[in-house]
């Protein structure tokens, strides 16, 4: 690197590199490479995720108590956690927009609602596993509620980490105005409130 | 996402798709308490995955923006949907012959 380059660069602000990188586009796929990267991601979570439901489909099939069994699940708390889940993605999105609309105060405070919601999924879900295990079912019980624990648990530690992960990203906007820092945030939360939407028929509707 | 998507969807808009997610939630918890003596068990899933299954593309294509995402990242987005059926249809002769038993 020729020092005439070199002072050149020390004299741009970190902030502006990266600036400059986050809006270029990758030339043969038509996005920045961090929306690609994190899709890339997302359609892996997908598969192991699916692949569980999957299962699960297929225990279905051939277990003849399963509806039975799912009677007992509560119904009132799922269903406010799929209204937390929904008006997560709504504030997530709502995140996004005002960030690629240089809003940034809005931004985050649409953010940490986001993050807010997480936590209340979180609690709720963490209320009604008590409330299950204080009527006896555990995960040993039944086939139903092996696959129940486990498959709302991954998905419980799923929301968990998008709570974390938002709150990471309302710090780091803070200074460095990370549109696709923001936009990346708020696909995980998409992604795990799409996935809730096939686990809560599964368990609590069927 | 385009940039000249971007001005499209305004705050009305997301929030226009969020109480329609909302109702169609309402309507797979009242099919699956109001059908569920009226019809099969087989037809309340059926119909409950299909609800399930439209709240997921509105997110998918307009919160997750894929509806104007261009291809390539289409093409990412989807193939995992393309392998998870691959893998279902793979395990699908053990599922089979688990029903016959």
């Amino acid at each position: 690197m020729s020092q005439e380059l070199k002072v050149e660069l020390e004299g741009v602000s970190r902030e502006a590199i990266g600036g400059v990188i986050e809006q270029e586009e990758l030339e043969s796929v038509g996005a920045p490479p961090a929306r690609v990267g994190f899709w890339v991601f997302i359609a892996g979570e997908v598969i192991i995720l699916l692949s569980l439901i999957a299962s699960a489909i297929y225990f279905r099939l051939t277990y003849p108590h399963w509806h039975e069994t799912s009677t007992f699940t509560n119904v009132i708390i799922s269903t406010i956690n799929t209204f937390i889940l929904l008006t997560g993605s709504l504030t997530a999105v709502l995140a996004h927009h005002f960030a690629f609309a240089d809003a940034w105060k809005k931004a985050r405070r649409y953010l940490l609602l986001t993050m807010l919601c997480g936590l209340a999924f979180v609690g709720m879900k963490a209320y009604e596993y008590s409330l299950e295990i204080q009527h006896g079912f555990y995960p040993n019980t039944d086939p139903f509620w092996m696959f129940y624990y486990t498959i709302t648990g991954i998905h419980g530690l799923h929301v968990f980490a998008g709570a974390c992960i938002l709150f990471g990203v309302w710090l780091y906007v803070r200074k460095t105005k990370s549109k696709y820092a923001v936009e990346n945030a708020a696909l995980y939360w998409h992604f795990v409130d799409v996935v809730w939407l096939y686990i809560f028929p599964m368990f609590y509707l069927t | 996402m385009q940039a000249e998507h971007q001005d499209h969807l305004s705050v009305a808009f997301y929030v226009k798709i969020y109480v329609l997610l909302l109702i169609l939630t309402g309507a797979s918890v009242a099919f699956s308490f109001l059908l569920r003596d009226v019809v099969s068990a087989s037809v309340v899933v059926g119909l409950i995955l299909v609800l399930s299954t439209v709240k997921a593309l509105l997110i998918a294509l307009f919160y997750m923006h894929l509806r104007y995402e261009k291809i390539p990242v289409r093409v990412w987005a989807y193939s995992a949907i393309v392998i998870f059926i691959i893998l279902f249809i793979l395990v699908l002769p053990d599922g089979i012959v688990n029903l016959k038993r």
